[in-house]
């Protein structure tokens, strides 16, 4: 469904991601980690377009690296981006009512809304407060539930954990694992490696913008030092 | 040096200002040998431009603020200076009801010039002590305030400004070759405020006011200095300007001056003293040539209708294209010494 | 001396309409790409000169010439954004502002090569101006008006921002542009709505200004925006409801100086009130009414 080619990201004159490829099959759950500053979410903004790329980027057999951003999205890329990036003075609310930007049928996204208050109590609760005063798990379910407004074909998740409290990430891989069950295609970046692997049906090791290992976890898992050095994760 | 990071700095503020000095001094010698009388007035007017542009390089060019306020120094510097030199038995008839005894004493004018550089200083020290603390657009609302309140001060306050009428009997101290030292000199102190300690600090926390903050770099102080600098070098352009014309009035140094100087400063390049020089000689050439044509000239026997308001299109036009095309101006961070000394690739 | 009062105190409220509306205008594109648009008041003077084109073509009904005064502006903002500042959208404030100022620049000069550099009466807005007595208050029927289309302005603006998709979004993009963008939402469609929100402003003004003094030259907006960027300012540059509080506030100064200040010092009114303007600045430097400083919350 998206396949990456040779693509490489630059930060002016600096190449951060060198040369990468890999393929997300429809309804799989693929995995991309690394340490801090491996190239990850650099990745992912040349999959949305907002970063200097070369290289190509396939969705659904059309390439899409020389389109706008809007355009992207509007084919069905969604992102709940790293640092989550609510929108503060929004109320919840309105949060999700922009996620359904995309879609032209808005007064069913509207039904959907309180389909997705169903799976996030939470949020339903607090659903004219405004964003900014959320926990930040609750942001987070927030930003993927905004980014599901749309329906997306797929759904790049980048960095759900980071910065929330271990009983809370605990909570978000959970969402994640129900989301994957529903069949959603999911591009997962995470620094939390051991959670991310038990996810993921294929997983890519990036370093220093350089896809190091890839495999399912039991492969991953096989290559040792390299992945404790990494990720952190030891067997 | 220890007002330098290296000599190598220095050298390189040196030889640059020396260059653009000589470049400069050219252009005035010649003039002053086969030009007309009449070119001799437009040309020392474009050597007060000069100065204007370079007073207000030291502010911008080093802290990426927008002022708007320097045709107000540049006035109170030129009206101070008039005030203090004019003959008494010309106040008398022109400002008779002048407060404070202002029309019954005179000056010589190096006295003058130097009352008027102390009292425009301090009002730039004043202001700018408000001023550096407001982030990017509140400080230009507030030079934008002072161009405002110092033009309302001019114009209201006929019993000593004149108002819109000419402020007049000012004794003609300087010529062109006087004007001609005085750039030069300008030159090499805007120079080497950019190349030294100060001017780099200032530039680098221009970009990063955060990252410099934390280095310990202290901004305010840094760009109370630049703006103060700049606020004399504003008034010593308006002594210029009052010791030549004889006659000076308020509307000159309102918001059709403040976009010329504007203009060339941006059109050269702020960031750089080279650029200064070069947007100056580039609009003050161009825009003869533009107000030659708004007069409806006939061109080879072709008739053009008289077109006012045409060198205010080319000077927006000219601010709009570099700002869309190269907002680094023509030269960037270039400096002319580049062209011969081989230097590692300047911040 | 309660009629005094009473009656300075509705002046204040006029004036106040006037640079709120126009404050309001500059405001709304601040927040969302960060430009000060030094060039709108030449979108107010090209609502001026649109009333004098159709009144010089016989159009007599007022409410047309309205109507077309306003859609000339909101063309001539929309148009300004296309051609003049697009092209620097992200680049950093300086040069959205020098852009800005040379946009003006042309515009005024080109009024004045292309029309005159004289004031031109344009009269077609003086049936808005009846004198109204109330007990021994005088007022213009103007100022009611003036107020009255200011609120409703402002009613309008507040519903549109909390109800439409449209005005969520672009709520949303003042706080964080990318994210507006990867939600899918066209960024030219948010800021062109925008220019058209503040160009339509600045019609609504143009009338009202047009009303007052009867004549259109080439600087006919560019003084009300200088006031109207100090309002913004003081209110806090990017806020909405700082840009009206500021509006007001401004009105309220500057009928203040006129009651106070002896009559031969009327010409100093502007000096007094950018005095004190720069002395609130200096108490709160990002305004009385900063918005929130904010990108996303990075860890």
């Amino acid at each position: 469904m998206l396949i990456v080619n040779d693509l490489s990201v630059f930060y002016g004159k600096i190449k951060v991601v060198h040369n990468i490829n890999f393929t997300i099959e429809e309804g799989s759950c693929v995995a991309l980690l690394g340490p801090n500053g491996a190239g990850k979410t650099s990745t992912i903004s040349s999959i949305l377009g907002t970063v200097n790329s070369t290289g190509t980027v396939n969705f659904c057999n059309q390439d899409i690296s020389k389109i706008q951003t809007e355009d992207r999205i509007k084919l069905g890329i969604s992102i709940a981006p790293e640092g989550r990036r609510v929108f503060s003075n929004l109320s919840v609310f309105e949060n999700l009512y922009l996620g359904s930007a995309i879609r032209k049928d808005r007064a069913i996204a509207d039904n959907e809304i309180e389909n997705w208050f169903n799976i996030f109590p939470i949020l339903k609760e607090r659903k004219d407060q405004s964003a900014g005063t959320l926990s930040g798990g609750e942001q987070q379910m927030l930003t993927i539930a905004r980014a599901l407004m749309g329906n997306p074909k797929i759904l790049l998740l980048d960095e759900p954990s980071l910065g929330l409290a271990p009983m809370i990430t605990k909570q978000v891989f959970e969402l994640i694992e129900t989301l994957k069950t529903k069949g959603i295609t999911i591009l997962l970046v995470e620094q939390n490696a051991t959670e991310a692997l038990k996810l993921a049906d294929y997983s890519y090791i990036l370093n220093s913008g350089n896809i190091v290992a890839h495999g399912n976890r039991s492969e991953i898992l096989k290559k040792g030092d390299l992945m404790s050095s990494l990720t952190g994760v030891e067997n | 040096m220890n007002i330098f990071q290296s000599s190598k700095s220095f050298k390189q503020a040196f030889w640059g200002a020396t260059l653009l000095s000589v470049v400069i001094a050219s252009i005035g010698v010649f003039v002053i040998f086969f030009g007309e009388r009449y070119h001799l007035r437009l040309v020392y007017a474009a050597y007060v431009n000069l100065l204007v542009v370079l007073g207000l390089q030291v502010f911008m060019g080093n802290t990426n603020i927008t002022n708007l306020s320097h045709s107000a120094f540049m006035g109170l510097g030129a009206y101070i200076a008039a005030i203090c030199v004019t003959p008494i038995q010309i106040k008398k008839l022109s400002l008779p009801d002048a407060p404070w005894g202002l029309n019954a004493f005179e000056l010589d004018a190096l006295s003058s010039a130097l009352i008027s550089l102390t009292l425009t200083g301090f009002l730039a020290f004043l202001t700018g002590l408000v001023i550096v603390r407001l982030s990017g657009i509140g400080a230009t609302i507030v030079t934008i305030a002072i161009l405002v309140i110092v033009h309302s001060i001019f114009m209201h306050r006929t019993d000593i400004f004149k108002g819109k009428q000419a402020f007049f009997g000012i004794p003609q101290v300087f010529d062109l070759s006087s004007i001609i030292m005085i750039s030069i000199f300008v030159i090499f102190v805007a120079r080497f405020f950019r190349e030294s300690k100060w001017g780099i600090q200032l530039r680098a926390s221009s970009d990063d006011e955060k990252s410099a903050d934390a280095m310990g770099v202290n901004i305010f102080k840094l760009r109370l200095v630049a703006w103060t600098l700049g606020g004399l070098i504003l008034a010593l352009s308006g002594i210029c300007y009052a010791y030549y014309l004889g006659t000076i009035s308020a509307r000159p140094f309102y918001f059709s001056h403040v976009f010329l100087t504007l203009a060339m400063l941006i059109l050269g390049g702020m960031r750089s003293i080279t650029g200064a020089v070069i947007g100056t000689i580039l609009i003050t050439f161009g825009l003869e040539g533009v107000r030659f044509m708004e007069t409806g000239p006939t061109i080879l026997g072709l008739k053009f209708p008289e077109m006012l308001g045409l060198s205010g299109i080319a000077l927006g036009a000219v601010i709009v294209i570099i700002m869309v095309v190269r907002n680094g101006g023509l030269v960037g961070n270039f400096e002319i010494e580049q062209l011969f000394i081989k230097t590692r690739k300047n911040i | 001396m309660i009629d005094y009062v009473v009656q300075q105190s509705l002046n204040a409220l006029s004036f106040g309409a006037e640079y709120a509306l126009i404050a309001l205008g500059l405001a709304i594109v601040f927040s969302i790409m960060g430009l000060v648009n030094f060039a709108h008041g030449e979108v107010i003077a090209i609502g001026g000169y649109c009333m004098m084109v159709m009144a010089a073509i016989a159009f007599r009904n007022p409410i047309v010439i309205i109507i077309g005064a306003i859609f000339a502006s909101v063309i001539m903002a929309v148009f300004l954004e296309r051609i003049a500042f697009r092209p620097v959208r992200y680049a950093d404030a300086t040069t959205g502002l020098l852009t800005a100022f040379g946009v003006s620049l042309i515009l005024q000069n080109l009024f004045l090569l292309l029309v005159s550099p004289r004031p031109i009466a344009v009269t077609s807005m003086y049936f808005l101006d009846w004198p109204i007595k109330l007990g021994s208050i005088r007022i213009s029927s103007l100022q009611i008006f003036e107020t009255v289309a200011t609120l409703l302005a402002i009613l309008f603006l507040v519903l549109f921002l909390k109800r439409s998709f449209l005005g969520i979004a672009m709520r949303a993009a003042s706080l964080d542009f990318e994210m507006v963008r990867l939600m899918g939402i066209r960024a030219n469609r948010v800021i062109a709505t925008a220019f058209a929100i503040s160009g339509l402003l600045a019609g609504i003004a143009a009338i009202f200004i047009i009303a007052r003094r009867g004549a259109v030259d080439p600087t006919l907006g560019f003084n009300p925006v200088l006031k109207a960027f100090v309002a913004c300012v003081v209110g806090g540059f990017g806020s909405l409801t700082g840009a009206v509080l500021g509006g007001f506030l401004l009105g309220a100064l500057e009928v203040g100086m006129l009651v106070i200040l002896p009559q031969s010092y009327g010409g100093m009114k502007d000096a007094f009130v950018f005095a004190v303007i720069a002395i609130i600045l200096v108490w709160r430097p990002e305004g009385i009414l900063s918005p929130q400083k904010e990108k996303g919350d990075k860890i």
